[in-house]
């Protein structure tokens, strides 16, 4: 009889956090005030606290007072740095998305089914710092947009959380979240916004470094019609093949054939199907 | 439902003989359907015995013999967006029997986790036979088994509330669907919820009760209309729900709304749907009486 070996990255909680969530109706209705409220305001209503919060009822340490006064404190110095309470410009609020992205995904603790918890988010949206939601997402005359408070995949605060779990890359020793800084915007949404893909956090990974090599090789290339065009090649596959088993050098050679495949195509020389 | 169609030669049935998953322990049982009691600090070992025949899937697929197979059990968890391996066996003995073995962790898995367990190619066949599997992780066979590990899951969300006692929901309201159309990649049973408000009796009764009298009737057809009209109308207006309206895991609401569109509207394109809301939205509602039979008793 054989044995298979186990191979799994898998969340181990000997330190999970609970954070303090909201209900959704709750986040809702405080929602329609804060989206049009000036940053300095919001800032004078931010709180560690809410009298409706709850937590998830058993398997961690509920968060200290202190920790969520050093984590506003944390989004709050990245912020300052980068403009705030001022209009910062994208560069400015791309670095700062860069910044908190690492510093909640580190200092937060909190396991992926924690963070699947919609009610953290609008905590941290609407009651910790809302202020930081205004700054980073002025909106236009009619104030922040609201899914920018709310759960869903343009939470502000969500978005980063989820980018820095699914990209960071324990294989690299130096900066397992350097994926981060390297790519753009536009690159990474065209990554998060496929949770079928997302998911293979190892796929991800070279995907990522896939479009930085390939970039390298076809400067001539945009970037973002590379990345589009790769995901969905990788789109198309997932039905047929499991990514997940893959080798590490498997992962490579497929998404660099993917890359050289798209490069092909755009550049109308002869593509070979997926 | 979706239907895959492979590329390439696949064995027949019969050639994967997998046991069914067991919770190992002092005692082993079989999976349940349902675990209960599942928090972060849970972590169940789960295990099966799978016997493959090599040979005869090898003729099936025109492998020479030194193409690799490989078989790993993977999970995966719509509540989380985590997914990941079990365990995995490359390459296969032949004609023995095999434990596919691992851990379900508590800090990985909402709502449920979906075990997969798949035959797969090993390594890529560099020099393939027309139609056979070619790429490394090319799925040969798979089965799933599926463990909720919160709630029951069967039943549409539903509370009973005093509206009046809230700053949150209408007053006077006879209920109020709370949900989020931007997020539905949330799991459904967490994130729509159905308020019915207290104060209103008959309603209560018509949400609660499975009375037949007319009058509760009347009023059940009304709130299911209201519902399907209001989660259809959320998905349609949703462009990352419209733009990949099956890429939703199960489970999730985008999921639900995509089944409610293919039952109500089966065959009927997505974005022509889209644009008739958007062009006549009084004429959508008017379709969706008749679709959702409004007041037929």
């Amino acid at each position: 009889m054989a044995f298979c070996r186990q191979s799994s990255i898998s969340f181990r909680c000997s330190h999970v956090l609970l954070f303090p969530q909201i209900p959704h109706q709750v986040a809702a209705h405080m929602t329609e005030t804060l989206r049009r409220l000036d940053v300095l305001d919001l800032a004078a209503r931010a709180s560690i606290a809410h009298p409706e919060a709850i937590f998830t009822a058993t398997g961690g340490t509920r968060v200290s007072d202190e920790k969520l006064r050093n984590l506003r404190d944390m989004l709050l110095e990245q912020a300052t740095t980068h403009g705030y309470p001022g209009l910062a410009s994208e560069e400015q609020r791309g670095q700062f998305d860069t910044l908190a992205s690492v510093g909640l995904h580190t200092r937060m603790q909190i396991a992926p089914s924690e963070a699947a918890k919609r009610g953290i988010w609008e905590f941290m949206t609407c009651v910790l710092a809302p202020d930081i939601v205004r700054w980073r997402f002025p909106g236009e005359g009619g104030g922040t947009s609201s899914e920018r408070f709310l759960t869903g995949r343009r939470n502000t605060f969500q978005r980063l959380w989820w980018r820095a779990h699914v990209m960071r890359d324990d294989l690299r020793q130096d900066n397992c979240y350097a994926l981060i800084a390297l790519l753009g915007e536009d690159e990474i949404v065209q990554i998060m916004e496929r949770p079928n893909l997302a998911g293979y956090r190892r796929l991800t990974a070279h995907v990522g470094a896939g479009l930085l090599s390939a970039v390298e090789r076809h400067r001539e290339m945009p970037r973002r019609i590379l990345i589009r065009e790769v995901q969905k090649h990788l789109l198309r596959l997932s039905s047929i093949v499991m990514f997940d088993a893959l080798e590490e050098e498997q992962l490579h050679c497929l998404t660099q054939e993917l890359y050289d495949q798209v490069v092909a195509a755009v550049s109308g020389n002869t593509g070979s199907s997926t | 439902m979706v239907v895959t169609a492979v590329p390439y030669l696949r064995p027949g049935a019969g050639l994967v003989q997998a046991e069914q998953w067991q919770v190992l322990g002092d005692e082993p049982q079989a999976l349940p359907a349902l675990l209960p009691h599942w928090d972060y600090n849970t972590e169940v070992q789960v295990g099966r015995n799978v016997v493959v025949d090599i040979a005869a899937i090898r003729h099936a697929c025109q492998f020479v013999d030194d193409v690799p197979l490989k078989l790993v059990a993977a999970w995966s968890s719509p509540g989380s967006f985590q997914r990941g391996v079990l365990c995995s066996l490359c390459p296969l003995p032949q004609h023995e029997q095999v434990v596919l073995r691992g851990s379900l962790n508590g800090g990985d898995v909402v709502s449920s986790v979906r075990i997969d367990t798949l035959l797969l190619l090993g390594a890529s066949n560099i020099d393939p036979a027309p139609l056979s599997p070619m790429r490394a992780g090319s799925v040969l066979w798979r089965d799933s088994a599926t463990v909720v590990v919160e709630g029951t899951g069967s039943r549409f969300p539903i509370e009973v509330i005093d509206f009046d006692s809230t700053a949150w929901a209408p007053r006077g309201a006879a209920w109020f669907l709370l949900w989020n159309p931007f997020d539905v990649d949330q799991p459904f049973l967490g994130a729509v919820r159905l308020f019915i408000n207290a104060s209103h009796e008959q309603v209560v009764r018509a949400a609660t009760t499975a009375s037949t009298e007319s009058s509760t009737v009347a009023i059940r057809s009304a709130i299911y209309f209201d519902v399907g009209r209001a989660l259809l109308r959320g998905g349609l207006a949703n462009p990352d729900f419209v733009a990949d309206p099956d890429g939703f895991p199960r489970g999730t609401t985008g999921h639900a709304i995509a089944t409610l569109l293919r039952t109500t509207f089966p065959g009927e394109s997505v974005l022509e749907l889209r644009n008739l809301l958007k062009e006549r939205p009084e004429y959508f509602d008017g379709v969706l009486q008749a679709k959702f039979n409004l007041f037929q008793m």
